[in-house]
């Protein structure tokens, strides 16, 4: 019910591309905010981090994964998150790669739902517990495929830099949420 | 972010007190985690590197010897060399080669994983696997 109202919540009569008034606008801007978060991907992927433990990334679409979680809700999150691992396991990633993608991604959007319909945090706070359940996610993927528990040693360092990187891209996720907010309630969009 | 909060004028803060116990909480247990991993490698007596690939273990080797062992079969491979009783990958055919970026690991503890290979290095205890770690 909180998804369906947040979705018809913002009618801008008329107004410029950011509606989500009917079912061929909101799916059109998802196909936007998807083909943006697979660039995103693509941009990190061009850019790896030397770091000597795998798996740290910075997680630039995540801005995108989150800022469709606060405005479209939990399915639409997931389903952009979806096809978006898919898309750049496709095209510059293997199945594993993938599966990674989703195990993380699945964990860390059921989390973050959690907290952001509890009320109590803010879209930072949201945010960070979303890296760090994604980087706990990887792990629990990493551990099945390696059949072992070796990889769990990588988990507080993992679980670190997913909340680091969780508070700035809730940062980002906040400031865009209330631009966003301010112009459509000036009908700039 | 529910319609009712919304027409409110009042704006929702930046960070809320929940946010900070939030971030302290994970950090608090990663550091906690970082410490039963420090404590577990105290307890090492008698290092030995051991190979898993793909959960199945294909050989544990002592450091003290200097080796090179090869790890895995035409279709992909990696290398992994023993020397002055650290151990590194040196070579792999995978996409992303974080293994053979990965620090060595010596007596302390440690592991190198090649998660495309399935393959973990690391450094388990191998008292009482041979008779003569309990000689040392």
């Amino acid at each position: 019910m909180n998804q369906n109202s947040s979705v018809s919540r913002h009618q801008s009569p008329g107004a410029g591309f950011f509606r989500t008034d009917t079912p061929a606008a909101r799916l059109s801007l998802l196909g936007l905010l998807t083909a943006l978060a697979v660039i995103m991907g693509y941009i990190e992927y061009r850019i790896p981090l030397p770091l000597p433990v795998p798996g740290i990334k910075l997680g630039l679409c995540n801005i995108v994964i989150v800022f469709v979680l606060y405005r479209f809700g939990f399915l639409r999150a997931f389903l952009v998150s979806a096809v978006r691992i898919v898309i750049v396991g496709l095209l510059f990633g293997s199945p594993i790669s993938m599966l990674y993608g989703l195990g993380g991604s699945l964990l860390a959007l059921l989390g973050m739902r959690f907290l952001k319909n509890s009320g109590r945090f803010s879209c930072i706070g949201t945010s960070a517990a979303g890296g760090a359940l994604h980087s706990a996610g990887q792990i629990a993927v990493a551990a099945l495929l390696t059949s072992g528990t070796a990889v769990f040693r990588y988990l507080p360092v993992l679980l670190l830099a997913g909340e680091f990187c969780g508070v700035l891209i809730g940062l980002v996720v906040s400031i865009v949420l209330r631009r966003l907010k301010s112009q459509q309630n000036q009908g700039i969009i | 972010m529910s319609p009712s909060t919304e027409k409110k004028p009042a704006k929702k803060p930046w960070f809320r007190r929940a946010d900070l116990f939030l971030l302290i909480g994970i950090a608090v247990l990663s550091a906690a985690l970082f410490a039963f991993f420090f404590w577990k490698d105290t307890r090492i007596n008698s290092p030995m590197l051991e190979i898993t690939s793909g959960g199945k273990t294909i050989g544990v080797y002592p450091l003290d010897e200097d080796r090179e062992i090869r790890i895995g079969d035409e279709s992909h491979y990696n290398l992994c060399r023993i020397e002055n009783g650290t151990v590194r990958m040196t070579e792999a055919d995978c996409p992303d080669r974080s293994c053979v970026r990965s620090l060595a690991i010596d007596r302390r503890g440690g592991q190198i994983i090649c998660l495309p290979h399935r393959v973990v290095l690391r450094i388990i205890d191998g008292t009482g696997g041979l008779p003569d770690a309990v000689a040392e």
